[in-house]
C-alpha cells in the first residue's frame, strides 16, 4: 500500500474519534437524538396544589427528633403563615385523626384538602421531614410554592 | 391505667414570697399519676443534647414566645399550678400548628382548689384540662377564682382546648429530652428571696427546699461551662426575672422539689384541631 492509501483509513478513524469527542457541542447526532427523545414517553407534570393544607402525622410519643427541630423553627413556620399554608401536627392516637388514619400511615406529611370536620381528602403524601429545607422542597413539590 | 388524685392526697400550703403569692400544694407522697416519659420518648445522652441544643434549625423559645405576648400574672391569687398549666398548653398549641388563643390559668384553678382562695395540686390541673379543658383568657375575669364565676361561655368554649398525652419528668435528662422533642412542661421550683435574683445571664438564685411553686419550663440551653439551663415561664407578670422569663438548674432548682412533686410535660393539644375549610 503506497502513503496515499496508508493516510485514507487514519483520516477516517480522526473523523470518527473526533465525532464521538466533540459530538455533544456540535455534531448533528445529539440533536437527532434529542428531537428522538421528544417522542419517547416521559412522566407526566405532577398536578399542583397550592390551596393545600398539611398534617404531620406521628406518634408524639414516637417522636422524631429532626422533625421535633423542624416545628420549632419560627422562620419555617413564619413562613407557613405567610405562604398562607395552614398546618397541623396531629397524634396519630387522637379522635381527630381517625379518618386520617384509615388512608394514611403514620409517620407522614401529609398535603390534604379539608372537608370539613375531621374529614380530609389526601392528595399527595411524603415522609416525615427531617429538615425544613427537605419540608420546603416537599412543599415546592407538590404544591407548587 | 391513670390513677385519680383527689385534694385529700395534699397537704395545703399557700406561701407568700416577698410579697408575691405562690400557691401549689405538697403531695403527701409523690405521685406518679402519668407515665414516665421514659416510656414514650428516646431519652437522650448529654452529647445528643448539646448537638440538638446547637441545631440551626431550632429557634430558642424566648424568641417564639416573646415575653410582651406571652407572659401572664396570677396577681393576688395562689393559683400558679393554673397558671403554669395554662402557659404550657397555650404553647404546646401553637406549636402544634393551632392558632395563638391564651388560655386561663383562673379558669384551671377554679376547677382544683376546693372552693378556696388557698392554691391547689398540679395533677389536678391536668386531670382538669383532660377532662373539662380550659377557657381563653377573654372569658374569664382576672383574678376570679371560683367555679360558680366561671360563665356559661367559658365552660362550653373550654371543650375545645385540652391537653392531649401528658407524660412525668423525673430527671434532668428527661427534661431536657423532652423539651427538645418539642413538649411542654409543668415544673416545681422552691420559691425564696434568693430564688427572686437572677444573676447576669437571666440564672436565679440556688434556692432547694421541698417546692412551693409551679413554673412552666419551655426550653433547654448550656451554660458557658456545658451544663442544661432550663427556661422558666413565671407567673408573675414581666417584671419577674428577665421579662418574665428566667434560667434554672437541675441541682439548683429541681433536684430537691422532684423528690416530693411530680413534674408533668404535654405532647400535643386536642380538641380543636380541625383545619378551616
Amino acid at each position: 500500500m503506497n502513503n496515499r492509501n496508508r493516510l485514507m483509513p487514519i483520516l477516517l478513524a480522526l473523523v470518527g474519534v473526533g465525532l464521538i469527542a466533540f459530538g455533544s457541542v456540535g455534531s448533528v447526532l445529539p440533536r437527532q437524538l434529542a428531537d428522538l427523545l421528544k417522542w419517547l414517553p416521559v412522566p407526566v407534570q405532577a398536578v399542583k396544589y397550592p390551596d393545600a393544607s398539611i398534617m404531620f402525622l406521628e406518634e408524639a410519643s414516637e417522636r422524631d427528633m429532626d422533625f421535633a427541630m423542624v416545628i420549632a423553627n419560627k422562620s419555617f413556620t413564619d413562613s407557613l403563615t405567610a405562604r398562607s399554608i395552614e398546618w397541623r401536627v396531629l397524634d396519630d392516637d387522637q379522635a381527630e385523626a381517625a379518618e386520617l388514619m384509615k388512608v394514611a400511615k403514620s409517620p407522614s406529611m401529609l398535603f390534604v384538602k379539608p372537608l370539613g370536620g375531621s374529614q380530609y381528602e389526601v392528595l399527595a403524601t411524603r415522609s416525615i421531614p427531617k429538615s425544613s429545607k427537605e419540608a420546603n422542597a416537599m412543599i415546592a413539590e407538590v404544591m407548587g410554592l | 391505667m391513670i390513677r385519680r388524685v383527689s385534694l385529700d392526697d395534699y397537704i395545703e400550703q399557700d406561701d407568700i414570697v416577698d410579697g408575691l403569692r405562690t400557691g401549689l400544694w405538697l403531695p403527701r407522697k409523690r405521685p406518679e399519676v402519668y407515665p414516665s416519659v421514659a416510656t414514650a420518648i428516646k431519652i437522650l445522652d448529654l452529647e445528643t443534647i448539646k448537638r440538638l441544643i446547637a441545631s440551626p434549625e431550632r429557634t430558642p423559645a424566648i424568641e417564639r414566645f416573646p415575653a410582651k405576648v406571652w407572659i401572664r400574672n396570677q396577681g393576688r391569687r395562689g393559683s400558679c399550678a393554673g397558671y403554669a398549666a395554662a402557659g404550657a398548653l397555650s404553647r404546646c398549641r401553637v406549636a402544634s400548628g393551632l392558632p395563638f388563643q391564651m388560655l386561663s390559668g383562673e379558669f384551671i384553678y377554679s376547677m382544683c382548689n376546693g372552693g378556696r382562695d388557698r392554691g391547689s395540686p398540679t395533677e389536678m390541673t391536668w386531670q382538669k384540662i383532660e377532662e373539662v379543658g380550659a377557657a381563653p383568657e377573654g372569658l374569664v375575669q382576672h383574678e376570679s377564682y371560683l367555679w360558680k364565676q366561671m360563665s356559661e361561655a367559658a365552660r362550653k368554649a373550654a371543650a375545645a382546648f385540652k391537653a392531649w398525652e401528658c407524660f412525668r419528668i423525673d430527671s434532668a435528662l428527661e427534661m431536657a429530652s423532652a423539651l427538645l422533642a418539642n413538649f411542654f412542661i409543668v415544673a416545681v421550683v422552691h420559691a425564696s428571696s434568693a430564688y427572686r435574683r437572677v444573676d447576669a445571664r437571666g440564672v436565679r438564685g440556688r434556692s432547694r427546699g421541698r417546692g412551693n411553686h409551679a413554673i412552666g419550663v419551655q426550653d433547654v440551653r448550656l451554660s458557658p461551662d456545658g451544663k442544661l439551663e432550663f427556661n422558666e415561664v413565671g407567673s408573675w407578670g414581666l417584671q419577674n426575672g428577665i421579662d418574665g422569663y428566667a434560667w434554672l438548674t437541675w441541682d439548683g432548682h429541681f433536684e430537691s422539689t422532684v423528690q416530693g412533686h411530680a413534674f408533668y410535660a404535654i405532647s400535643n393539644a386536642s380538641g380543636d384541631l380541625a383545619l378551616a375549610v
